[in-house]
């Protein structure tokens, strides 16, 4: 579904991913876990498009096609869904007009009837239950005045609709109570098929006892530096992160 | 020697409203004698500075001849008295002594002068005391007049004690090469609430004067809309003259092309414990200039006093200018005043996040743009014609 080869970005001059390689395939989970500053959301970041970030090496190749050639907009609509670390409040933006623009154009683009406001609600209302959203937010301002914890499952809410092919959740755990990330989790796992496939990158291994990984990486320093099953994630919540900076901490100078 | 507007009043005066009320006649006299000494507005005057006035007025002349304003049926309760102005004068109405003229200041203000000194029609409004109106009144658009000439509308609205209603005025277009200068005199009786709507779209030349006399316990509410216009200037005056008022003034403006669209505005605090809140949102695109210029004065009198203002402003080219300015002057002590103002660019964060949702960049952008003027259209109490205020914004956004 998603190959990675070699990605290499900087952001104003300063290279952050130093060759990333990772292949994801339909009904997997991975977890990209590693220190701050390691590039975890820079590789989200870049798979999503950000403008900032300029792709100096490498290629992403996404269900046969290259991501990196496309538009933000054209990767949602092939099935790519970031769940935003910091998702943004857009004032006088409603929340159900916006999920409905966001829908009907992904079903536009491919060939499907766009869905009238009746089914849309319908649609809506079944996916508030999986994630346990108050209906309240999705007539607000999108994302105004949510608390951290509403803003996640938002994100989540927001990919239930949407239905993607490949979903990269970018720390969704952050910021989130015990009880909000069960329902965050479940909500994932709910999700889940084996059509498509899920990259939850986070800094604890909190996350994975509700997610449960097929593959852990370990990021450190642009680079992916170990790879292994869930027991990874524990060893790593065992020794901590200076356990990877000690192991490869020389490669930063090299 | 005889000025120059003294001779037009002389060829034309028997064309304008008389009626027996000495008041009427010598309020005309003023204004022409002001007219007279301070001519007409230039960029030297401060509050015209960033204007286009000048240029407008250029070889356009003072004329009377403009279509009749035509007076649409209302549903209101039967005590509510609705006509034109003329006929009102005609009439004698005892409002007509009392009020026209009164509020409308000529001093230094050239154009409320020539409005004064040549209107000759419009309408007058009187909302009876104890009258709550249901519906909103739906007021004719001004009228407009012939090509190079400048033409000077008048309307009276006089909301009685402790009733209320809401006013509509939609204006459409009107040539360039022609100037509609309007000024309005809106008096909100003790306890009264009064809430009024402006929708511009596309106008031609413009200056609308506003001038708002709120007495105690009054609520006044303005939305001002417009949508481009090749150049609008609009003056809203509101003097809070007793205690216990509260003046919200809202606007939201889109220009584009080579327009102008200038909000002026002056709240007035008299006396204590009044409150007035004024938000002005506004887009510019492509050559468009913008300016907002918000004057508070709050009185030495109006302890208490509540002040809020802001005005908020996204360019979205290269090429438009926004000139913004709040004015505050305070001579009490004990009040809480605020103002603000930003101007900025569409937030690309949020642009990419829509994107990120599969939504275009171009639809996005749209949508980030209404959402910009969604503060102020929710403050229009109006369900029916809010709805289709939102819906001439977003086509306007769209011919962008």
């Amino acid at each position: 579904m998603l190959s990675i080869k070699n990605l290499k970005a900087s952001v104003e001059g300063t290279e952050i991913l130093k060759g990333i390689d990772l292949e994801v395939n339909a009904g997997e989970v991975h977890a990209i876990m590693g220190p701050n500053g390691s590039g975890k959301s820079t590789l989200a970041s870049v798979l999503a498009g950000r403008a900032e970030y300029d792709i100096t090496a490498g290629s992403a190749i996404f269900n046969n096609e290259d991501l990196l050639d496309m538009v933000p907009e054209d990767r949602a609509r092939k099935g790519l869904f970031l769940a935003f670390q910091y998702p943004i409040e857009i004032p006088g933006v409603n929340t159900t007009n916006f999920l409905r623009t966001s829908l009907n154009e992904v079903r536009k683009f491919n060939g499907l009837e766009p869905l009238n406001g009746a089914d849309f609600l319908k649609l809506m209302k079944e996916k508030m239950k999986v994630i346990e959203i108050d209906k309240s937010l999705t007539s607000r301002s999108v994302n105004e005045g949510f608390s951290g914890g509403e803003k996640k499952k938002s994100e989540i809410f927001q990919m239930a609709i949407l239905e993607p092919k490949l979903a990269v959740l970018d720390e969704t755990d952050s910021g989130l109570d015990i009880d909000a990330l069960r329902i965050v989790a479940e909500g994932v796992n709910r999700l889940k098929s084996s059509d498509n496939a899920t990259v939850v990158i986070t800094h604890y291994q909190r996350l994975l006892d509700y997610i449960i990984p097929d593959y852990v990486h370990i990021i450190y320093d642009g680079r992916i530096v170990r790879s292994g099953d869930k027991n990874l994630a524990l060893t790593l919540e065992e020794k901590g992160y200076d356990w990877i900076r000690e192991e490869f901490g020389e490669m930063t100078e090299s | 020697m005889k000025g120059q507007y003294q001779t037009i009043f002389e060829s034309t005066g028997n064309m304008l409203p008389k009626n027996a009320c000495p008041n009427l006649a010598s309020t005309r006299e003023n204004a022409l004698r002001e007219l007279e000494s301070d001519g007409l507005p230039n960029n030297r005057i401060e509050y015209w500075k960033y204007s286009r006035i000048g240029k407008v007025l250029n070889g356009l002349e003072v004329t009377l001849d403009c279509n009749d304003t035509e007076l649409n049926s209302l549903n209101a309760p039967a005590n509510v008295e609705y006509g034109s102005l003329k006929q009102a004068i005609a009439d004698n109405h005892p409002l007509i002594e009392k009020y026209l003229g009164q509020y409308a200041r000529i001093e230094n203000a050239g154009l409320t002068a020539l409005n004064t000194a040549f209107f000759s029609n419009g309408i007058f409004l009187h909302v009876p005391d104890d009258t709550i109106v249901e519906d909103p009144i739906y007021l004719p658009q001004q009228p407009l007049c012939a090509e190079g000439g400048i033409v000077q509308p008048r309307n009276l609205i006089v909301v009685g004690k402790n009733s209320s209603v809401t006013l509509i005025r939609q204006d459409a277009s009107a040539s360039t090469n022609a100037m509609t200068n309007a000024i309005e005199e809106v008096v909100v009786q003790q306890n009264a609430s009064l809430r009024h709507y402006v929708l511009q779209n596309d106008q031609g030349n413009s200056v609308n004067g506003s001038y708002v006399q709120q007495k105690r316990d009054s609520q006044y509410s303005r939305v001002t809309v417009t949508l481009d216009g090749s150049f609008v200037r609009n003056n809203v005056n509101v003097q809070m003259e007793g205690t216990g008022c509260e003046a919200n003034l809202y606007g939201y403006y889109h220009i584009q092309g080579n327009n102008q669209v200038d909000n002026h505005t002056t709240i007035e605090h008299m006396e204590p414990d009044c409150l007035s809140n004024e938000l002005y949102v506004g887009l510019l695109d492509d050559d468009a200039s913008g300016i907002f210029n918000g004057r508070v004065l709050v009185h030495q009198d109006a302890q208490r006093t509540n002040a809020f203002q802001s005005n908020k402003n996204i360019v979205v080219s290269d090429n438009a200018t926004m000139n913004t300015k709040p004015e505050l002057e305070i001579y009490a002590d004990d009040v809480k005043c605020s103002h603000g103002a930003t101007i900025g660019q569409v937030d690309q964060e949020a642009l990419f996040y829509l994107q990120s949702r599969g939504i275009p960049r171009k639809a996005a952008m749209s949508m980030l743009l209404q959402g910009f003027s969604v503060e102020v259209t929710d403050k229009i109490g109006d369900e029916g014609f809010k709805g289709r205020v939102i819906q001439q914004i977003l086509q306007h956004l769209s011919a962008g």
